[in-house]
């Protein structure tokens, strides 16, 4: 179980992050979720600076839920980012959105995009996604080893 | 050191032509040799003219140079008085030696191979330069009339000549006859003086002593007469002396008798008459008149002879001299004539032609060898200011200023060359404003394959040009607007891109808010507390499900646009597959429907797979959806022949439609049924038609209500 680590939930919409949140509490996922509302504030708290500073890195979420569309920087430049970066690149990442463009697909999955959801407009169905997100990153899914540093 | 000789030095003067040349000229000597019995000393130089000329022709120049040298020598040795010899008599003949000597050299230089008169060589060597080879023909002329007037004038000379000869032998055969007839009158004085001296004798009368005077003056008369006539001959004067002598003694001796008769008596006189031997003296003076006699009859007949022979000769001179005279008219006629003949027929040729299309808007212009403009059709007039008369004799490139994109002299070199030109050219009119011109151009040669005219047809194309380039400025101007739409319609395709993708995002984030929030509340207020009653909870379900019929609506529309801007890939598409697999996740979705698909198999088309599976599957989507009420809905997929094409076609037996309403089936939000009967966005036919649109293809529909559907689709043109 990874239930001491945190859910990095990035997501602009408050309505979303509310629901988002509901829905895992429903699914019964316990882990303290982390929202940053939008991508410079998630690159804050991966890496540990800004707000996060002196955050210890090396301790990644168990999962990070991408939305695309973010203010100051996009959900995309985030992934590449996160990838680029030695500390995150083994970071699992799961997009979430709205956007079912074939363009986005493939620019996700292309940076190294662990999963791909897109949300539906039926809560139902959105929280059944959640849940069956948060067992399967939480509960079934191994974490990556953590990255040592000389 | 050796004696060395250049191997073209040998080569130049190769001995053959020399050689040639000798012959040619030894051939002339014995021809006038053979001829002299006829030409006697007259016009020694004929055969010799003919011999250069020979050797001018076949030999060359140099050879020709030394047949005149040759034939001079020879003219002055064997023909020229004293023959035989090289001393000249009279200076004529000299003079007439150095003209001969003269003329043979021209010749030799002009009618050599090369030289201004050989014909052919010279043509060509003339043609390829562009001026008009008048030197050439004019020298030829001038040594062709010059040949003919020599040969008119010897002819004319040994005519006279011959005629001077007859005249002259006539007038001694005449001579003779005087001389004849004043022996004869001698003869016959002496006899008068003798028998009427003896009547005198006999009679004694007066009478006979008056015809006795009368005799003997006569006899003077006739022997002075014959003296005169015979001072030409020697043999006669001598013969005349002696003559004179006995006569002079007979007359004397018939005084005597007649004085004695007078003074002394008949029978005196008749011893005198019988002891004087006046018989013997009368019988010598009859025997010498005879000698003379004889001698003029032997010198008539020679005379006569040479008379004849000289007539004969004057005779063959006309006969040849009128051959010559005759062949010469024939030749010239002929000359004359084939030269008439050519000319009129480069004029006919070339006038019929500028006549026949007077009419025409082109210019036609006819010109000389010399460019030399000879005709002007209206339509020249017309076009470029000129009348006929103030453009005739102008040379054409001067008179319109011609320019041209490629040099004009390369223009010539083809029309020299093949004999036509066709190209632009630019021609300044008389009032100063240039054209453009569509030229043909043809060129003429007479026999000899000498320029004898031009013939030009011009056409204004001043403003098919300008209309030219108006349409390549206007073309440019196209391409400009169409480059600047095009970059428009990509920016416009942009912004309708990033707005379709502004729409899926951000128009579905709160619509997943509400229906959230909805849920959320029938969860939280709804059950145990009961806080929210059943129409409270019923209301709550009406506003979710109108908030995911928005949800799908945004799918569906932007789908519609997704298939309008996305790139086609084409790709031969096995249809009867994407049908298959369609149908088979319609069999997992509806699982509890009686789903038959009767599918013919390996149809294929040729367009973007994508597009067409999402065409197809609203389509079956649809055939499902509207079988719905049947127990055993059977859903076909085959093909049918329409209008010489082959149609795709997916057919149902489910509640169908009226026909009435089926203009509006293809339109955006376009429903037949309410969302009661079959929910629906009335999006997915419009989809299918832009899909079959987007391929060249189209897409109608047949159907009765209850009797079930079908839509038909093609596809374009096969590839």
């Amino acid at each position: 179980m990874n239930s001491y680590k945190v859910i990095l939930l990035i997501e602009d919409n408050s309505s979303d992050v509310d629901l988002t949140k509901r829905a895992l509490v429903k699914g019964r996922i316990a882990n303290q979720v982390v929202v940053a509302r939008d991508g410079k504030e998630a690159l804050d708290f991966l890496w540990g600076e800004g707000a996060y500073a002196g955050r210890d890195v090396s301790d990644l979420p168990a999962v990070t839920l991408l939305d695309l569309k973010l203010p100051k920087v996009p959900g995309l430049e985030v992934l590449r980012r996160v990838r680029a970066d030695a500390r995150t690149r083994r970071l699992p990442v799961v997009i979430l959105t709205s956007s079912k463009e074939e363009e986005d697909l493939a620019a996700g999955y292309d940076l190294g995009a662990n999963s791909y959801i897109r949300k539906p407009v039926d809560f139902k169905r959105f929280s059944e996604a959640i849940e069956q997100l948060g067992l399967y990153w939480l509960v079934w899914n191994e974490q990556p080893p953590k990255v040592k540093y000389p | 050191m050796g004696f060395y000789i250049p191997a073209g030095f040998l080569k130049r003067f190769a001995t053959a032509p020399y050689a040639l040349a000798a012959l040619a000229v030894a051939a002339a000597i014995g021809l006038r040799l053979a001829f002299d019995p006829v030409l006697g000393n007259y016009s020694p130089y004929l055969p010799f003219v003919a011999a250069v000329l020979l050797v001018a022709r076949l030999g060359g120049r140099g050879p020709a140079l030394l047949s005149t040298a040759l034939s001079s020598l020879s003219v002055w040795y064997f023909f020229l008085e004293p023959r035989y010899s090289f001393a000249i008599a009279q200076p004529t003949a000299a003079v007439g030696l150095g003209l001969f000597s003269v003329i043979a050299t021209a010749l030799s230089v002009l009618e050599a191979p090369g030289g201004l008169l050989s014909g052919r060589d010279a043509a060509d060597r003339l043609k390829r330069s562009y001026l008009d080879p008048v030197g050439a023909p004019l020298l030829r002329r001038i040594a062709t009339l010059a040949g003919a007037a020599l040969a008119l004038g010897i002819l004319a000379s040994l005519v006279w000549s011959g005629f001077q000869r007859s005249m002259d032998a006539k007038r001694l055969v005449g001579h003779t006859y005087q001389v004849l007839n004043a022996a004869g009158s001698v003869r016959s004085s002496l006899e008068t003086a003798e028998t009427s001296q003896r009547g005198y004798l006999l009679t004694g009368n007066d009478q006979y002593l008056d015809a006795y005077e009368s005799a003997v003056v006569s006899e003077r008369r006739a022997r002075t007469s014959l003296r005169h006539l015979t001072v030409d001959n020697h043999v006669q004067q001598a013969r005349m002396d002696e003559f004179d002598r006995l006569v002079e003694t007979r007359l004397a001796l018939l005084a005597s008798t007649i004085e004695v008769r007078r003074r002394q008596g008949a029978a005196a006189a008749a011893d005198l008459v019988r002891s004087s031997g006046g018989k013997e003296l009368m019988d010598q003076l009859r025997a010498m008149v005879d000698a003379v006699d004889e001698e003029e009859r032997r010198l008539l007949e020679s005379r006569t002879v040479a008379a004849g022979a000289a007539d004969s000769r004057t005779r063959w001179i006309l006969g040849l001299g009128t051959g010559s005279l005759v062949l010469l008219l024939i030749l010239a006629g002929g000359s004359m004539e084939r030269h008439i003949h050519e000319r009129e027929r480069t004029e006919n040729v070339l006038g019929r032609q500028a006549r026949l299309i007077d009419l025409s808007h082109d210019a036609i212009v006819t010109a000389d060898g010399n460019r030399v403009i000879t005709g002007w059709n209206s339509g020249a007039q017309e076009m470029y200011g000129w009348t006929e008369k103030e453009a005739a004799g102008q040379v054409m490139h001067e008179l319109l200023r011609t320019s041209s994109a490629i040099p004009l002299t390369e223009m010539k070199r083809i029309l020299a060359q093949e004999g036509r030109w066709y190209g632009e050219l630019v021609h300044t009119r008389s009032d100063g404003r240039e054209i453009v011109v569509e030229s043909r151009q043809v060129l003429q040669r007479d026999t000899a394959g000498r320029p004898a005219g031009y013939l030009e047809i011009n056409r204004d194309i001043t403003d098919r040009k300008r209309a030219e380039e108006e349409i390549r400025q206007l073309n440019t101007e196209l391409e400009q607007r169409v480059r600047q739409r095009t970059a428009e319609l990509e920016t416009a395709n942009r912004e309708l891109e990033a707005f379709a993708y502004s729409v899926s995002h951000d128009l579905r984030a709160p619509l997943r808010g509400i229906d959230g929030w909805s849920l959320a509340l029938m969860e939280d207020y709804c059950g145990e507390c009961e806080r929210l009653d059943g129409k409270g909870r019923k209301y709550l379900e009406r506003v979710r499900s109108e908030t995911q019929r928005m949800g799908h609506l945004i799918d569906d529309l932007l789908q519609l646009s997704r298939i309008t801007r996305a790139e086609m890939h084409r790709d031969s598409v096995d249809l009867s597959a994407a049908v298959e697999s369609v149908a088979a996740r319609l069999r997992d979705t509806h699982p509890r429907r009686c789903l038959e698909f009767a599918i013919r198999p390996g149809l294929t088309a040729f367009g973007d797979a994508r597009l067409l599976e999402i065409a197809l599957t609203n389509l079956l989507d649809n055939a499902v959806k509207f079988t719905g009420p049947r127990a055993h809905a059977r859903i076909e997929f085959d093909t049918v022949a329409c209008e010489g094409k082959t149609a795709f076609v997916v057919r149902d037996n489910g509640v169908g439609f009226d026909m009435a309403y089926a203009s509006t089936l293809f339109g955006a939000f376009q429903r037949l049924h309410s969302d009661s009967e079959f929910s629906g966005t009335g999006i997915g036919l419009a989809t299918v038609q832009r899909v079959v649109q987007r391929h060249g293809g189209r897409i109608w529909a047949e159907a009765a209500p209850d009797r079930g559907a079908a839509f038909y689709f093609t596809l374009g043109p096969e590839r």
